[in-house]
């Protein structure tokens, strides 16, 4: 009798407890989350939104994706847009950190929590800001490029040249201050700082050029975005420097898979997009739930050289690449 | 008494300190009013500045939905001086909004914040701006995509006009201070410190109040004036006061010493003496010589006198008419007295030459050593007395002093009021004698008090009884108690009458009905006496006619003193002239005298009138009357004055 009543007992709470978690659940279904993006088109967005959405599914959020083609009235009538339909919450990946300020204050007014991933934001309320510790992703993928000169005996004489983003952003100056410390560390020169602009394959060929022509001993050019990758191999190539001028690259294209391997690209510090996405889905969700949010999450960049992209391959392809098998 | 007057310095003080005060409130005004002007012109042309560089910066961003770019724009326009506020009002935002939509700063507290057009303190504080200035913004294809409003704050205007109030208040306090040190330095050093000194130098006086000391001169022209013109004013009043002095001390017709030197000159004595020289009967003189000759003989006689005391160290002054003064300040009585005794013989001597003629005098003396304060009215008493008793010198004692009792007015009073109660006013009688039956034809009756068993001289009282009530009343006496003596008698008989009596309304009544009730008329003689007195001759020559008219008679008495004249014997008709006592006693030895008297007699007997010769005292008097041929005698060498006749 008495085990029959402790089993009814036992039921009964488990039922309770069962119904309860059914409820909770159900009432985050009807979160909703906006992404508001700069430019969808871009890898590392797509990548990131990639890892929002995963993330936002397996916790029954409902998130919606809203790409500004990198124009700020788009950004604003995409804020506008989301506050009218009463979102829940917005993630933020901002043209600049300028514009992220006029975002924030319409999603202030409207008393709606932003997380920023990414790009950050020069002033304004936010829940949470995501980004890459870009100055230690710096630091190691340094490290990488000054190991590869001294096997090459080049370490003495070469020299580093640098085509950077613009260093007025506060990444820009990160990627830099970290390179320059492995270099410092190293020994080895830096000859030459060249700001992208209008980040076209042009610029980056040229800017290439003038480092090889400018510098002759320069043995490697380091290449703070992904994008152009190609217009520095080819200015490489076409300089006729191609096993005398070393490249090494800041965050990833799905071409590196095979071209660091091959030595083509010698290393690439890579962030890791689709984290950024999981990453502010759990903060949004720790905040729903009442939890401690982090104000500033740093997440680590992956130093990926010849020497250690075969065992991080899966890792590259889920959180740099967002490929999911 | 508080004193009221106020340092020159004090006032120049205040009066610079007025002037410094509003010359420094002037310029500050001037210099707040321009400064204001400026500073707002200063805020347009910045605010102007301000809209224009916005206008031309701000709309790219417009364009581009670059909200922040432009917010930090706005912001950093903010940042100058004037500028409070500043909104933008984006059409382009609009457009996506559907609503207004205004971005902008404002400076609240030094403190930029975003504008909320709902927050009241923005509000507040731009409807309180100084001014606003309103555009719109267009894009680079000319199409109007907004507009700003930039206002300004006049915070800094009215900080600085703070400052400049300020500012103008210390300046003016300083420079009113810097101003009036070096003026109250200057002022001291070249006007006050001179002007001290010449205060003191003025101040540094003797007793009569002059400076004893020159001022200095100075290197200021002014004050080098003012020392000399000052230099010279003492000068003057040390000059003036020597004259004055000398004017103040000295007798101007004998150059002797004055009564007012006299009387310092006994202030400052230790042992003094003096004495009165009284030339005798000098009044004659005067009117025979006239005053000519007699200002000529005093001032011969007064050399004289000086001249003959200089050597025996005593002074000599003049004090008035006829009488002169020695005094010595410190000197041994006896050796004094002895001097005067001398001087006497000596004085006796003295003659004074007119028309080819030496003129010798008498004198009296009256000499006192008594105290400072008392010496000279003591002599004068003396004079009197000397004068009185027919003697040539009189020392002042206390037995005269005692007599001079009698002659103190509130005693006499006293006795008159009580001889009237007392009936004691007596008429006497002394006798007329005609020089050529020499038989008493009348009497004159003449007034005595009666105090026990002595008769008073009326020299005593009758002068006092005039400035009393009680004068008519002893008139009345004398005129009923004379008649009375006479009703019943043939014989002439003469009463004294002063003009007084004359003019007396209630006299004269009494006069006329006396005259009818005893019916005595035609035997009264009335003898006026101070004729030289008249000054109502009409009124007097009334009472003549109406007397005479009754049958009564007209004496003058003591012709040929004072101002007795030849005319008034014509005018008052009269029928006697009763001959000076004083020319009388001197007829025997004195040819002045007798030239005096027997020009009287000649032309009395002209005019018909009778003359009489007074105080005919012995017989050389006497015999010298009849050869003048004076008709009538009266005097002590025929009888006293006696209650009995």
């Amino acid at each position: 009798m008495n085990l029959i009543k402790i089993t009814l007992l036992v039921v009964f709470f488990a039922s309770l407890t069962v119904l309860d978690a059914h409820e909770v659940k159900s009432d985050i279904s009807k979160k909703k989350i906006a992404y508001i993006v700069s430019d969808i088109r871009i890898p590392f967005w797509k990548i990131m939104s990639r890892g929002i959405k995963n993330s936002a599914d397996e916790l029954g959020y409902e998130v919606s994706f809203y790409g500004s083609n990198n124009i700020k009235k788009s950004e604003i009538q995409n804020t506008v847009k989301v506050i009218k339909d009463k979102v829940d919450a917005i993630i933020l990946s901002p043209i600049n950190s300028s514009s992220a300020v006029t975002v924030l204050k319409f999603a202030e007014s409207a008393n709606i929590p932003v997380v920023i991933s990414d790009i950050g934001t020069d002033k304004g309320k936010y829940l949470s800001f995501i980004s890459s510790d870009n100055e230690d992703g710096a630091y190691r993928i340094g490290q990488v490029l000054a190991k590869k000169m001294k096997e090459l005996g080049w370490d003495k004489n070469g020299s580093v040249g640098i085509i950077s983003i613009p260093q007025k952003r506060a990444n820009g100056k990160a990627r830099t201050a970290g390179f320059m410390k492995a270099m410092n560390e190293s020994s080895i020169k830096v000859n030459g700082l060249k700001q992208q602009v209008n980040f076209s394959y042009k610029e980056t060929y040229d800017f290439s050029i003038e480092l090889i022509q400018e510098h002759k001993n320069l043995s490697a050019i380091w290449l703070q975005g992904s994008d152009r990758y190609k217009a520095a191999l080819d200015a490489i190539k076409d300089a006729g420097k191609v096993d005398e001028v070393l490249l090494v690259v800041f965050d990833a294209e799905p071409e590196f898979l095979e071209l660091i391997p091959k030595g083509v690209i010698i290393g690439a510090a890579m962030q890791q997009p689709y984290v950024f996405g999981e990453e502010a889905v759990l903060i949004l969700d720790d905040f729903f739930n009442k939890k401690d949010v982090k104000k500033h999450i740093q997440l680590s960049i992956l130093s990926i050289s010849t020497d250690n992209i075969e065992k991080n391959i899966p890792i590259i392809k889920r959180n740099v690449l967002g490929i999911l098998e | 008494m508080k004193n009221r007057q106020k340092s020159i310095f004090y006032t120049l003080f205040l009066a610079i300190t007025f002037t410094i005060l509003i010359a420094v409130l002037i310029v500050s005004k001037i210099f707040y009013d321009q400064t204001k002007e400026h500073i707002l012109k200063d805020i347009n042309s910045d605010v102007k500045t301000s809209l224009l560089l916005l206008k031309n910066s701000i709309y790219p961003f417009m364009d581009s939905y670059s909200v922040h770019e432009y917010e930090n724009l706005i912001a950093n326009e903010l940042n100058r001086k004037y500028t409070l506020a500043i909104v933008v009002e984006d059409y382009n935002m609009e457009k996506i909004l559907d609503s207004k939509y205004l971005v902008g700063k404002i400076n609240n507290n030094d403190r930029v914040e975003d504008y909320n057009q709902n927050d009241e303190v923005h509000q507040q504080k731009i409807s309180n701006s100084y001014l606003y200035i309103k555009d719109d913004i267009y894009n680079q294809f000319g199409l109007k995509i907004g507009n700003i409003v930039i206002y300004a704050s006049d915070d800094l205007v009215q900080e600085k006009l703070e400052n400049i109030i300020k500012l103008s208040i210390i300046i003016t306090l300083l420079s009113t201070i810097l101003v009036l040190l070096v003026i109250f330095f200057v002022i001291h050093k070249i006007v006050q410190k001179p002007l001290s000194s010449i205060i003191k130098v003025i101040n540094n006086k003797t007793d009569d109040g002059i400076p004893t000391n020159k001022i200095p001169t100075y290197n200021s022209k002014e004050l080098a004036i003012l020392s000399a013109t000052l230099n010279n004013m003492i000068c003057s009043i040390k000059e003036s006061r020597y004259q004055l002095d000398k004017i103040a001390n000295t007798d101007m017709l004998t150059n002797l010493g004055n009564r007012y030197k006299l009387i310092h000159d006994i202030n400052n004595s230790t042992n003094p003496a003096l004495a009165i020289i009284n030339i005798d009967n000098f009044s004659e003189l005067n009117d025979f010589y006239g005053y000519e000759i007699g200002d000529y003989i005093i001032k011969q006689v007064g050399q004289h006198i000086s001249g003959l005391t200089r050597h025996i160290n005593t002074s000599t002054y003049h004090i008035q008419g006829d009488e002169y003064v020695l005094f010595n300040h410190d000197i041994d009585k006896d050796e004094f007295e002895k001097n005067i005794h001398k001087l006497v013989n000596i004085l006796a001597d003295i003659s004074v030459e007119i028309d080819e003629e030496d003129l010798n005098f008498n004198f009296t003396i009256g000499v006192s050593f008594e105290s400072k304060d008392k010496i000279l009215p003591t002599a004068d008493m003396a004079l009197k007395v000397a004068k009185r008793n027919n003697e040539n010198i009189m020392i002042f004692s206390e037995e005269i002093s005692l007599n001079r009792e009698y002659e103190n007015n509130i005693y006499w009073t006293k006795q008159i009021r009580g001889a009237i109660h007392d009936d004691s006013f007596i008429p006497v009688y002394q006798p007329i004698i005609n020089n050529k039956t020499n038989k008493i034809e009348k009497y004159e009756a003449l007034i005595r008090m009666r105090d026990e068993d002595k008769l008073i001289s009326p020299f005593f009282f009758l002068e006092i009884s005039k400035k009393t009530k009680y004068y008519s009343r002893i008139t009345k006496i004398m005129i009923e108690k004379t008649f009375e003596r006479f009703k019943n008698s043939d014989l002439e008989f003469s009463i004294n009458l002063t003009i007084e009596d004359i003019l007396n309304k209630e006299i004269k009544e009494y006069i006329y009905n006396m005259l009818i009730k005893y019916n005595i008329a035609s035997r009264v003689v009335f003898e006026i006496v101070e004729t030289e007195s008249i000054e109502n001759f009409e009124a007097v020559l009334g009472f003549i006619n109406k007397i005479k008219k009754l049958g009564s008679k007209i004496a003058i008495d003591d012709f040929g003193t004072g101002y007795s004249n030849f005319d008034y014997l014509m005018r008052l008709n009269t029928d006697y002239i009763k001959i000076d006592g004083s020319l009388i006693k001197e007829i025997y030895k004195n040819k002045q005298a007798q030239a005096v008297v027997s020009t009287i007699v000649d032309f009395a007997k002209r005019m018909n009138i009778k003359t009489i010769a007074e105080f005919v005292e012995n017989e050389s008097i006497q015999n010298k009357v009849i050869e003048l041929e004076i008709d009538y005698s009266q005097g002590y060498f025929f009888s006293e004055p006696k209650i009995d006749i």
